[in-house]
């Protein structure tokens, strides 16, 4: 008996542990199975997705594919070795004509519901007096064999099925390109896909898999209808979504289009929604799309019935096909994203995050690691939001987390009130914040907690080009605003005649724009003066006269600049670098592209004799609303921006970050730049001609010439030398913050754009201006007391 | 009587309901926000945001511009209103057209009459152009301390009208005997309307008083249209400080100024009830 119970105790015990896990066993989750952040620390990108019997797999532009592992949560990454995917085939085509170049391009992938295909399109590049044409010939169909692991190979002798393409094809001028397929999908043995037609109608493609033979089904939607997307329905019919956009509505039109005998007949019509990615569920009835960043669901072909069933951060997706998993997951992708749903409403994750990401890359990055991180939460991202201090007035918590610039009116309010959540309880965060650079520190922190995250960073400075003050024997550049000033005055016009060549501003500025650039930029630099030194906030000042005094006595027109912009010329915005002393586009970080390969270096000016010179720093920060329900995940959120930042953005913000970053591109551009140099070589080997020999002889040094400075230059992103560099400057860091006014605001006449537009169209002197702008400031600073 | 005062509450139900929700609740609610310090923690502060709102400079300068306002337009409104009633009252019912015409003024849009001042007071504007004939400088009548003159003239264009009105009504019921034996004892113009006109009309004279001061509290937009939310400091005005703060969503300002301002009327109206109670005793 005793051991009768304490069986039932065991069995019981172990059904209500099942009975806990079941849910956790039997709910596929959300995923993000692949994302390219264009960071360059994604090992392949992303040309196209396909997926057969449970596997899903992401083709990169080469040979290379990843394989969905489920259980791990990551990509396994194959190579495809035929040759037709490394190139190598090109080299062995035959019927190749002297001046004609075969090559063969992979266009993707294609999922079937037999396996999986390749299609590859087959051109000729056609040398004719120098200028070059493509000319399409043939598309091919490659099925490829698919192992019990679901890894891929394509035989080297697989035999091919030649598509009939040639009514998809566009030509422009001497050149021919094959029309694309939008989804394709193979179903029933027929390759269906969207494509254009000659007269630019859309069409359903209908190509049959054995023989290639083609049908296109030219389609006739009703006025201002479009084609979005289209995906298989039932009974082997398509569903055609048509978007039809006018001034007063904005609906998608549902159609059925039966491939056999090619009829089409509306089916529904969903109002107010723009809908995308459509999949069908045929054994369910039931339509999956995404539709306003989610995803949602429509029963039967009755809109009423739709409803959403979790966030879904994908952009129109016609380019990438849509899936229905074995799992019942719901598959899609985008350019740069491809990922896994649950398609269970009920099984929606019980915490909803929504970010306002501003489209900064990391925080709209971290969405999808976070994902795959915290299955409990979806993330949303907003692409508006209301006022945020009239937000914080309301005690909203529509928004969980804002991304804005310190230089945003909203944000001073935010941290003068203290409407930013505290987020000192993340060590990661804390840590991060507090190795920031000193200048930046005073937006992100407040009463001694950090507030804010920061996630975007741009400088801007004059600069200048050390060989055109070389070459102008400028020995001693200026230091100051007012020296800069006085050089432009006197110094700069002699310097200009007796050096013809070389420019002292940009060239492609008319003398008036210079004036009002150079202005702005010694005003700005001025006002940045006021916010970050413990100086009186007033512009009527000896050093602002002296300042104006200075500018006035620069002659413009003789500098070389153009008198007027005249639209019959073409502007040129490059000005030789190497022959113009000064720029007013300078920008200071610890990339090699910026302090070490570029011809120009930062100008560092301060204002007058008695100051420092300054770097104003546009920053934008992440921070948490403090009346948000999901403070905890929202720091989360932020940890993980943190950990998706890049080693070059951290070591611009933190002066303790010295780690030289590796160009992520640099082996596989070199390994290009060398294979084009060895077939140059080659190619000089087999020439029999002089002229051409000593053309390609010409070619191959200024490959190796380019594959030398590449080496120098590009091996790394932030080289020590141009860390180094950068921290010269690095501690003159300041974050340009909202003080109260708008300097570009035009609300009213009185306002400082108004006063300084005046100014520089001479309708005022500088003693009206400053008076003005100081009775202005001054009362605003007054009434904030 | 008690059945027909309650059967008077359904029609004053409606006016109740809006009086309590747009005036009562929000006067309430205001000084909630005047008592905290509009922050995250909207901690309470008691009379600290009223220290520091009445010693703010631009509040002060703003509470001096409108008392000065108030002191120069109602007096000239008030006294220009009872001279004009006084001579229109003369010549009715043949004065018919000009009573009429005098309101009209009160009904026009500011704005549009704003227009029109901006062209007349410009630099060389019409009102320029006079005083260059006669011999006089340019003003700049838009910018500066100058910019009294055109707001206190559209302030008495406008305001007149009305303050007429209310003098013409109240000079109706004026009875003629007294001004035949006033004529009689050989009073003039002036000696009839300060001995039998004005003790007569005390109310009314009371009504156009506190009108036009009510109103003059209320010279703002013209500034604001023509010179923005940082006008000269001789026509900033207390609304716009309470303006200023209002766009910057610091209601714990904007209602801290409100309610000292309101004391200072309650203040002031209370003192002029009083002189009025009192005269009205004298004369009566």
């Amino acid at each position: 008996m005793h051991l009768f119970r304490k069986l039932i105790s065991a069995a019981l015990a172990t059904v209500m542990l099942l009975c806990a896990a079941l849910p956790a066993l039997a709910a596929p989750g959300d995923a993000t199975v692949f994302r390219d952040d264009y960071s360059g620390s994604s090992e392949i990108s992303l040309s196209s997705m396909a997926y057969y019997n449970g596997h899903i797999y992401i083709f990169s532009y080469d040979n290379r594919y990843g394989l969905w592992n489920d259980a791990e949560g990551k990509l396994d990454l194959y190579e495809l070795n035929n040759t037709l995917f490394t190139g190598e085939a090109d080299d062995e085509s035959e019927d190749q004509d002297e001046g004609e170049t075969r090559y063969t391009s992979f266009n993707g992938a294609i999922s079937g519901d037999d396996g999986i295909y390749f299609l590859f399109a087959t051109s000729k590049t056609i040398e004719e007096d120098g200028s070059y044409d493509s000319q399409f010939e043939t598309m091919e169909l490659y099925k490829a064999e698919v192992a019990e692991d679901g890894t891929l190979s394509l035989p080297e002798d697989a035999e091919p099925v030649e598509m009939e393409w040639d009514d998809m094809v566009d030509e422009y001028d001497n050149s021919s390109y094959p029309n694309g397929l939008s989804n394709p999908q193979i179903r029933g043995g027929k390759l269906v896909g969207s494509t254009y037609l000659d007269s630019g109608d859309r069409a359903i493609a209908v190509l049959d898999v054995e023989d290639g033979s083609c049908t296109l089904i030219d389609l006739q939607p009703d006025d201002e209808c479009y084609l979005n997307s289209w995906c298989f329905y039932q009974d082997g019919s398509v569903l055609l979504n048509y978007g039809h956009y006018t001034e007063e509505t904005s609906e998608s039109v549902l159609h059925t289009l039966n491939l056999e005998t090619e009829e089409e007949a509306p089916l529904c019509t969903v109002t107010g929604k723009y809908i995308y990615s459509m999949v069908y569920d045929e054994a369910k009835d039931t339509l999956y799309f995404a539709c306003n960043g989610e995803l949602c669901r429509m029963k039967g072909a009755d809109a009423s019935t739709i409803e959403s069933i979790s966030a879904l951060s994908v952009d129109n997706g016609d380019g990438q096909p849509t899936f229905l998993t074995d799992d019942g997951r719901y598959l899609t992708g985008d350019y740069q994203t491809v990922v896994l749903r649950g398609t269970d409403p009920s099984q929606r994750a019980e915490i909803s995050l929504t970010v306002y990401s501003s489209y900064n890359s990391y925080v709209q990055n971290a969405a999808y690691t976070f994902g795959n991180t915290h299955s409990n939460v979806e993330v949303v991202m907003a692409t508006s939001y209301e006022d945020v201090v009239q937000a914080m007035m309301n005690q909203s918590d529509a928004v969980d987390i804002y991304v804005l610039s310190v230089s945003d009116p909203g944000y001073a309010a935010l941290l003068e009130r203290g409407y930013l959540a505290d987020l000192s309880s993340s060590d990661k965060i804390t840590n991060f914040v507090n190795s920031v650079y000193p200048g930046l520190q005073d937006v992100l922190i407040r009463d001694g907690k950090v507030v804010a995250l920061p996630v975007e960073l741009y400088t801007s400075c004059m600069s200048y080009s050390p060989k055109a003050a070389e070459a102008l024997g400028v020995t001693e550049l200026p230091t100051s605003w007012l020296e800069l000033f006085r050089f432009l005055a006197e110094d700069a016009p002699a310097l200009l005649e007796s050096h013809e060549g070389y420019n002292i501003l940009p060239t492609y500025n008319t003398a008036e724009d210079m004036r009002n650039q150079l202005f702005t930029q010694m005003f700005q630099d001025y006002m940045l003066y006021l916010e970050k030194e413990d100086v009186e906030f007033a512009f009527d000042t000896d050093l602002m006269h002296s300042l104006l005094d200075a500018f006035e006595k620069i002659d413009f027109t003789k500098l070389g600049l153009m008198e007027d912009y005249d639209d019959d010329d073409s502007v040129s915005y490059s000005s030789d670098d190497d022959k113009t002393l000064f720029s007013t586009w300078g920008t200071v970080d610890c990339r090699v592209y910026n302090m070490t390969s570029t011809s120009t270096l930062p100008l560092m000016l301060s204002l007058g004799t008695e100051d420092s010179p300054r770097l104003r720093a546009e920053m934008s920060v992440a921070f948490v609303n403090p009346y948000s329900k999901n403070q905890e995940a929202a720091i989360e959120y932020l940890e993980t921006t943190v950990d998706g930042m890049e080693q070059t953005f951290i070591i611009d913000l933190c002066p303790d970050q010295n780690e030289p970053v590796l160009n992520a591109y640099y082996e596989q551009n070199i390994q290009s730049m060398k294979e084009y140099k060895d077939s140059l070589e080659q190619q000089i080997a087999e020439c029999t001609d002089e002229d051409e020999k000593a053309a390609l002889q010409e070619q191959l040094e200024s490959q190796q010439q380019y594959i030398e400075d590449y080496t120098k230059n590009n091996a790394y992103d932030a080289s020590e030398e141009s860390i180094a560099k950068y921290r010269e400057y690095g501690d003159k860091l300041r974050a340009a913050e909202y003080f109260g006014v708008d300097i570009y605001s035009e609300s009213d006449k009185d306002s400082m754009y108004s006063q300084m537009t005046q100014y520089l169209q001479g309708a005022i002197d500088a003693n009206t201006m400053l008076q003005k702008l100081d009775k202005t400031v001054k009362m605003m600073i007054l009434e904030k007391q | 009587m008690f059945d027909r005062k309650r059967s008077a509450l359904p029609f004053l139900l409606p006016g109740l309901i809006g009086l309590f929700v747009f005036y009562v609740i929000p006067f309430f609610g205001g000084m909630y926000y005047s008592f905290t310090d509009g922050s995250y923690q909207n901690a309470f502060v008691w009379f600290d945001n009223y220290r520091a709102v009445w010693q703010n400079p631009m509040f002060r300068l703003g509470l001096k511009n409108t008392m000065f306002f108030s002191a120069v337009c109602t007096p000239l409104v008030w006294v220009l209103a009872f001279l004009v009633a006084m001579l229109l009252n003369r010549i009715k019912p043949r004065g018919a057209f000009f009573r009429n015409s005098v309101i009209l003024p009160y009904f026009m849009p500011s704005c549009a009459i704003l227009l029109i001042w901006l062209v007349l007071f410009d630099y060389g504007g019409p009102i320029n152009r006079f005083l260059t004939d006669i011999g006089v400088d340019r003003v700049s009548w838009l910018d500066g301390s100058a910019m009294r003159v055109p707001v206190i003239l559209l302030f008495v264009w406008k305001n007149l009208g009305l303050a007429i009105v209310i003098f013409l009504a109240a000079m109706q019921s004026v009875p003629e005997p007294y001004y035949e034996y006033a004529r009689l004892e050989g009073a003039g113009f002036f000696r009839q309307a300060w001995y039998v006109t004005l003790p007569m009309i005390v109310p009314s004279a009371f009504l156009v008083f506190i009108l036009c001061w009510i109103n003059s509290f209320k010279i703002f937009k013209e500034v604001y249209f023509i010179s923005g939310a940082y006008p000269d400091q001789s026509v900033y005005t207390l609304q716009n400080y309470m303006n200023n703060m209002f766009e910057d969503l610091n209601y714990q300002k904007v209602t801290t100024a409100a309610y000292i301002f309101a004391a200072i009327v309650f203040l002031i109206f209370g003192v002029i009830y009083f002189i009025q109670k009192r005269l009205q005793k004298r004369l009566g």
